[in-house]
């Protein structure tokens, strides 16, 4: 059998071991999900740096807010990374340089590791508010049915039907207009973190709904029922932690989404609206800009560097999420552990 | 269930959710809709306006006049799109994720699911430069590709080249203002190869960014079929494993992916915004770009892009119907 390349194993029935616990070291073993978990622990490392020490990045002290720290000098066109720094850079350490500057002479290596903050931060933010919302909405609507169910899919159906980028665009439009009027200072990435949060969160709803619905039907509930445990006890104890799974694994599907949202909102110039600077120390930021200064000439194209080595970090992280998210799949799935 | 009473209490059940949906609509954007009053009152009037058939009034750069008159112009530019990304992606995804998933970790499966999963990362403005910059029209690596000295097009929908064609009169007035298919209708073979040229690298660009996800579903659902007891039956009967792969993974695998490709399509519908915008295609994403940057505190496009958002959900509500109904027609289990 193993000359088709392809094992067939005999899975579900041979090992029936539902509710075996799934322990991190287990995992750790698994080179795909190693491979992501380091990625992810990675930019993670970074981005707690940019809190804890961010002297490191060589621009004095404090959170960096803006890009602008990081100009030296008036040069304002893209130098490539294969350049010597020399004194036309302007002052600074000379590892800056490493992977060329961008526009208004950004050096691109410390803007990176600076936008880690934003970037990991407000992903982590979105995904933990989302998953959450969603998880307690779709267990409550999966576990008790009926009445309950009808109203919350209802209106999760509703939320599902609002296009995925002009509703979190209407949404934050909203929240900044009312702040506006109400003269309260706002962080336009906090407003635009609260819309995606709204217009993902049913999907994590509709996921785990279906996923409590499976687990309703078995028999450990009708045990449990049985055997005196309450409602809420069931929920927590045994719903909620086998519904995990599947929502896990759309976590890993929506790690990109905020970067990219953030890349589009400055790409179709919509910054301005929620007051976003043209500095902020974001990859999204950093693509969009960059995107602006590329053009092709003959054999190539002109300042490539400025744009592509953000995607480059933003593709490495979102793959190695995504590796993760697959590793973990078939970790979970108990009828593929051992394969 | 029959199919007819499943259908009708399907239509039954989109009533609530679309006016949970205005309700919605109206809370988001109330600030720039032409109402006064408590949430409540404006609720009523802005449900008013909208069973009177006031849909508002688009003023953009590019498209004033009647909402109405406005979808009518620019939604089927981006019907074309999206169905030909639709038929390109399944092309490319289905085969794809059926080898993918064959092809059970081991290299080809890995090497296959990093770049489809890069792509799926990759913002798809700049998937379009790479396009526009590599095959376009400028000077790239493949200029000399399709004719002459220019690459494929990378700015509109041809109509510039159609000058002398009696029926098109401005940049979006053909009959079904799909350039292609009407040039096709028309018998202008010439005048729909350019058409079809200027949609090649949107189309590309778009299928690029959507292939992870059928190719994530088609391949899940090869995998679950090769592990389950039917195939494992087939092997032990002697069986090769083309014929098992053709005969059982294939036609039960693909079941799971029905749903996605309807939400896909919705999506495409919906969500070619960026495309559209990047290479000036004359659709309803572009149109909805211009109306979110043309709003302003005196209420201009508001309602217009309330009635946007309400058009798109009924959109998704229709696709999920579609998916439901051919997912009812084909899985037996649905139907109990």
């Amino acid at each position: 059998m193993s000359s088709l390349g392809l094992s067939y194993k005999a899975g579900k029935y041979e090992n029936e071991t539902v509710g075996s616990k799934l322990s991190f070291a287990m995992l750790l073993k698994k080179k795909r999900f190693l491979a992501g978990f380091i990625i992810l622990l990675g930019y993670s490392i970074i981005a707690m740096m940019d809190v804890a020490v961010p002297e490191y990045l060589g621009a004095g002290y404090g959170l960096i807010t803006q890009l602008t720290v990081f100009i030296r000098g008036t040069s304002t066109v893209p130098l490539p990374p294969t350049l010597k720094p020399s004194i036309l850079y302007g002052s600074g350490p000379v590892w800056w340089y490493y992977l060329g500057t961008t526009y208004d002479g950004i050096p691109i290596l410390p803007a990176i590791l600076s936008s880690m903050y934003i970037d990991m931060g407000y992903t982590g933010l979105v995904v933990f508010l989302s998953s959450m919302t969603g998880l307690l909405v779709g267990t409550l609507s999966g576990y008790f049915g009926g009445i309950v169910d009808e109203v919350l899919m209802r209106f999760m159906d509703a939320f599902i039907s609002l296009p995925f980028y002009v509703t979190a665009i209407g949404i934050s439009l909203l929240f900044s207009i009312s702040l506006q009027i109400n003269n309260i200072p706002f962080d336009g990435l906090d407003v635009l973190s609260i819309a995606l949060t709204i217009s993902l969160f049913p999907v994590y709803a509709r996921i785990s709904r279906s996923a409590t619905m499976n687990i309703r039907k078995t028999r450990y509930i009708d045990a449990a029922i049985t055997g005196g445990s309450n409602h809420i006890k069931n929920l927590f104890q045994h719903v909620i932690p086998n519904a995990l799974s599947p929502v896990i694994i759309q976590i890993t599907l929506n790690v990109g989404s905020v970067i990219l949202f953030l890349s589009f909102i400055e790409y179709l110039n919509l910054q301005n609206v929620f007051g976003l600077s043209k500095f902020l120390p974001d990859m999204g930021n950093l693509i969009a800009q960059g995107s602006l200064m590329v053009q092709p000439v003959p054999g190539g194209f002109s300042d490539w560097w400025t744009t592509a080595i953000p995607v480059l970090f933003l593709v490495i992280i979102v793959v190695g999420v995504n590796i993760m998210g697959d590793g973990l799949r078939d970790a979970l799935d108990i009828g593929r552990r051992d394969v | 269930m029959d199919l007819r009473l499943y259908i009708a209490s399907r239509l039954v059940a989109i009533i609530p959710t679309l006016f949970l949906l205005s309700l919605l609509t109206f809370f988001f954007s109330k600030p720039y809709l032409p109402v006064y009053g408590s949430f409540l009152h404006g609720y009523f009037s802005y449900l008013s306006m909208i069973f009177h058939g006031n849909f508002g009034i688009i003023n953009t750069a590019m498209f004033k006049g009647q909402f109405i008159s406005g979808i009518t112009l620019y939604f089927p530019v981006t019907l074309e799109i999206a169905t030909l990304t639709s038929i390109l992606t399944l092309l490319i995804g289905i085969p794809l994720g059926t080898y993918i998933g064959d092809s059970n970790n081991r290299s080809p499966d890995y090497l296959s699911r990093i770049i489809t999963f890069a792509f799926y990362a990759m913002p798809v403005f700049w998937i379009s430069i790479i396009l526009e910059f590599t095959f376009g029209s400028r000077i790239g690596f493949f200029s000399g590709l399709f004719g002459g000295s220019s690459g494929l097009p990378v700015c509109g929908q041809g109509y510039s080249s159609a000058p002398n064609m009696p029926w098109i009169t401005n940049d979006i007035s053909s009959p079904t203002h799909m350039l292609f298919l009407d040039s096709l209708l028309h018998g202008d073979f010439t005048l729909a190869y350019i058409a079809l040229l200027h949609l090649v690298i949107p189309v590309v660009a778009l299928t690029l960014s959507m292939l992870s996800i059928i190719v994530r579903y088609i391949r899940g659902g090869i995998m679950d079929r090769s592990n389950s007891a039917s195939t494992r039956n087939a092997v032990e009967r002697g069986l090769n494993h083309r014929s098992i792969t053709a005969n059982y993974s294939m036609r039960n695998g693909y079941f799971p992916s029905a749903t996605i490709i309807g939400l896909m399509m919705a999506y495409l519908l919906s969500g070619s915004l960026v495309v559209e915008y990047f290479f000036r295609i004359n659709g309803l994403g572009f149109l909805t770009v211009e109306i979110i940057s043309n709003l302003n505190s005196i209420k201009t496009n508001g309602l217009a892009l309330a009635s946007l958002v309400l058009f798109f959900g009924i959109i998704f509500m229709i696709a999920n119907l579609a998916v439901d109904l051919v997912y009812y027609m084909l899985n037996p289990e649905v139907r109990v």
